[in-house]
């Protein structure tokens, strides 16, 4: 039987968590069609969800 | 001998001509009515402000709807854009002075969207620089060959002009949907394909098919609208011009080059601006189409304002209302443009 790592989780109990979802099928749909490579596509999933996260802190 | 025809003529009157006189005389009365009481209204506003100044009063509705819905989200969106912070009334928010326009142009080379801290604002400005460059270019050239085909004699000539001019009339995402059902990998142009025996094209998964058929597409939908105006500048031209030039033993090809596009080049020039200022605003059909992808290669620079500010999970309203300026003096730009061209046009 499989096991569900506590991060995955906790994840779908946070309040944000399409920042995360949308982050990262929008830049591996990226590196999939080739604009950005995996290792920028997942650089850029969280620059996402750093930049949109500190505008709701406020910016 | 007056009055004896004047009654054997409301005699043989119908019915409906009488109808007609009734409603011609009460509309008369009801006009009469309209304007004397207006009269009533306006002449102690006109003694107060004099006749010069009158005319102000008449334009004040239109002025203060034009000031409640443009002028004031215009300069709000101006103000916004000098803010941060995910709050929506404009005292809420935290003002960041140009802090929106350097992260939107903070980059190592402008021309390498992935050295930008911004990479999908500038993904948006290039391809919607390279749409506009081919859409424009291409609306222009199958329109004017359009507008010369159904300026011509030809059979069912109305009948043309009609179906040129019927996709205007459609709602972009009614546009988009029908050439979705023909795109999509199971539509109708994969089906005519494998009919005869060709293997299925994924026309909006693959990038370089997306961006074609974005373009096509656009062509297709808003053509008759530019075919129509081109008609107008041909139809325009005196038919004398051409038979001058059959005297003197001009070709097609002369009287092309030497007569229709000379005479057509002010009409030319409008509709090009026009067609420029609705391609830099791209938007609805291709968001309905393809929704940018694949990847980012339909996503423009109007979608990156609208998801943004709109459809992410938090709203940046500053970044895409600095997004939106930038573009809204773009726009102003090639207004500018067709502004002097009108008047060009005008002064001959």
């Amino acid at each position: 039987m499989g096991t569900l790592e506590q991060t995955a989780f906790d994840l779908q109990g946070y309040p944000f968590n399409f920042l995360v979802f949308n982050a990262a099928r929008d830049r591996l749909t990226q590196a999939i069609v080739g604009e950005l490579t995996l290792d920028e596509a997942i650089e850029r999933i969280q620059e996402d969800v750093d930049e949109q996260l500190a505008e709701q802190m406020g910016g | 001998m007056t009055t004896l025809d004047g009654n054997l003529q409301t005699e043989r009157r119908g019915p409906l001509s009488r109808l007609s006189a009734a409603l011609e005389a009460g509309a008369g009365a009801l006009f009469a009515g309209l304007m004397n009481t207006l009269e009533i209204l306006v002449r102690p506003i006109e003694r107060r402000l004099g006749m010069e100044r009158i005319g102000y009063f008449f334009v004040l509705p239109n002025l203060l709807i034009f000031g409640v819905f443009v002028l004031f989200p215009m300069l709000l969106n101006f103000y916004i854009s000098f803010t941060s912070g995910t709050e929506i009334y404009p005292q809420d928010r935290n003002f960041v002075g140009f802090g929106n326009y350097e992260f939107l142009f903070d980059c190592e080379n402008v021309f390498e969207p992935n050295s930008c801290n911004e990479d999908l604002f500038w993904r948006g400005v290039f391809n919607t620089i390279f749409f506009v460059i081919v859409q424009v270019s291409g609306m222009v050239a199958v329109s004017l060959v359009t507008a010369l085909v159904l300026n011509g004699k030809i059979r069912a000539r109305g009948f043309f002009r009609s179906v040129f001019f019927y996709p205007v009339l459609l709602s972009p995402v009614v546009v988009a949907l029908i050439w979705k059902w023909i795109l999509q990998r199971d539509g109708v142009l994969n089906s005519i394909l494998i009919a005869l025996g060709g293997d299925r094209v994924q026309f909006l998964v693959n990038a370089d098919w997306a961006t074609l058929w974005v373009i096509v597409i656009s062509i297709w939908a808003l053509m008759g609208f530019y075919t129509l105006i081109l008609l107008a500048g041909l139809q325009a031209i005196p038919s004398e011009l051409y038979e001058a030039g059959q005297i003197d033993g001009t070709g097609r090809w002369q009287s092309f080059r030497f007569i229709t596009m000379p005479l057509l080049m002010p009409t030319m020039f409008v509709v090009l601006v026009l067609s420029l200022i609705r391609a830099v605003q791209v938007f609805d059909q291709v968001y309905a189409l393809t929704g940018g992808g694949p990847g980012t290669t339909t996503h423009f620079i109007v979608q990156y304002i609208y998801t943004v500010g709109f459809s992410n999970t938090i709203k940046r309203f500053g970044l895409a209302a600095a997004a939106s300026v930038l573009l809204g003096a773009t726009l102003l730009i090639l207004t500018l443009m067709q502004l002097r061209a009108a008047r060009s046009n005008e002064t001959g």
